[in-house]
């Protein structure tokens, strides 16, 4: 860079500059899963206005994209950590050290704790569901930041059609398991649709230390 | 720490040199089910994530991010009563 700040990690990946706001940590809290209309998941929000929620996921648990823009899981409570980017967030003043961009946004500040990182990920798993693909992650905390929903039927000649969702299984404290968890049947005594898919679904998942 | 710099984070101060973070690049508002855009130069899949916020309690639309294109299209799910969200913020964050 000409000029300006930046900081990198040892990947060289920056962590902090003068362009882009972080996310920082709003609040941590456990709240209570609202039941789903069939009373098979706990329904959560996935973003509350703009600050995206992060859950932590038990050992075992399943995170999944609800119909609705929601999260549904097994649990019928979860910690949960509220992000923000600090943009949106006042500048304290004081002491410390705060970064704003050319516009006068704020993009970094030292007042407020980092959402840290663990990685990206996009998992590709088979529509059929046949597959599933692990990620080895540490961290605990989830955010599923767009959400992919597939019907299928349930077995061949069944006139029976069921939603799946393509999220996370955790099946270990560095494991999770990425594939098609059945959410509900959604029509019976459908006939005349196919039996058998194809293709390769996409799975985002953003996992914080 | 013996050099380098250190942040607070939701875990405690860390060392800048192991961290990754999240940063807000791009932040759109979008009022159709299906339709394209394109991300802000210098972020492309292998460094950014797509991600969703969804105002109108809707199916989330499918997205691809091929390069710098972003789609986003009407969820073909059959049978649901529940459509594709037209009143959604499609986000681009850079982790890497």
């Amino acid at each position: 860079m000409a000029y300006g700040f930046s900081a990198e990690n040892d990947n060289g990946e920056i962590v902090i500059d003068d362009s882009l706001p972080i996310y920082s940590l709003v609040d941590e809290t456990t709240v209570s899963g609202t039941t789903s209309p069939d009373h098979s998941w706990y329904e959560y929000d996935a973003c509350v206005g703009a600050t995206p929620l992060f859950y932590k996921m038990p050992n075992p648990s399943v995170l999944l994209p609800g119909e609705n823009g929601k999260i549904l899981s097994g649990e019928s409570s979860l910690q949960v950590r509220e992000a923000q980017d600090i943009s949106g967030r006042p500048s304290l003043g004081g002491y410390g050290m705060e970064i704003f961009d050319a516009s006068g946004n704020m993009v970094f500040s030292s007042s407020y704790d980092m959402v840290p990182i663990d990685d990206q990920y996009v998992a590709e798993v088979d529509y059929d569901n046949s597959t599933s693909v692990d990620i080895t992650a540490s961290g605990d905390w989830v955010h599923l930041p767009s959400t992919t929903l597939r019907a299928k039927y349930v077995a061949s000649g069944s006139t029976d059609v069921a939603l799946y969702a393509f999220g996370l299984r955790r099946s270990s404290s560095t494991l999770y398991e990425v594939r098609g968890l059945f959410v509900r049947i959604i029509a019976t005594g459908v006939s005349g649709a196919p039996t058998s898919f194809s293709g390769v679904v996409k799975v985002p998942a953003l996992i914080s230390l | 720490m013996a050099y380098g710099m250190e942040i607070r984070t939701a875990n405690g101060f860390e060392s800048i040199a192991g961290l990754r973070s999240a940063q807000l690049a791009y932040r759109s508002l979008k009022s159709t089910a299906s339709g394209t855009d394109t991300a802000p130069s210098g972020f492309t899949s292998s460094n950014s994530i797509l991600a969703l916020e969804i105002n109108d309690g809707k199916t989330p639309p499918e997205l691809t991010f091929d390069g710098s294109d972003i789609t986003w299209t009407e969820n073909d799910i059959s049978y649901t009563s529940i459509p594709t969200s037209t009143d959604f913020y499609l986000m681009v964050w850079r982790v890497r």
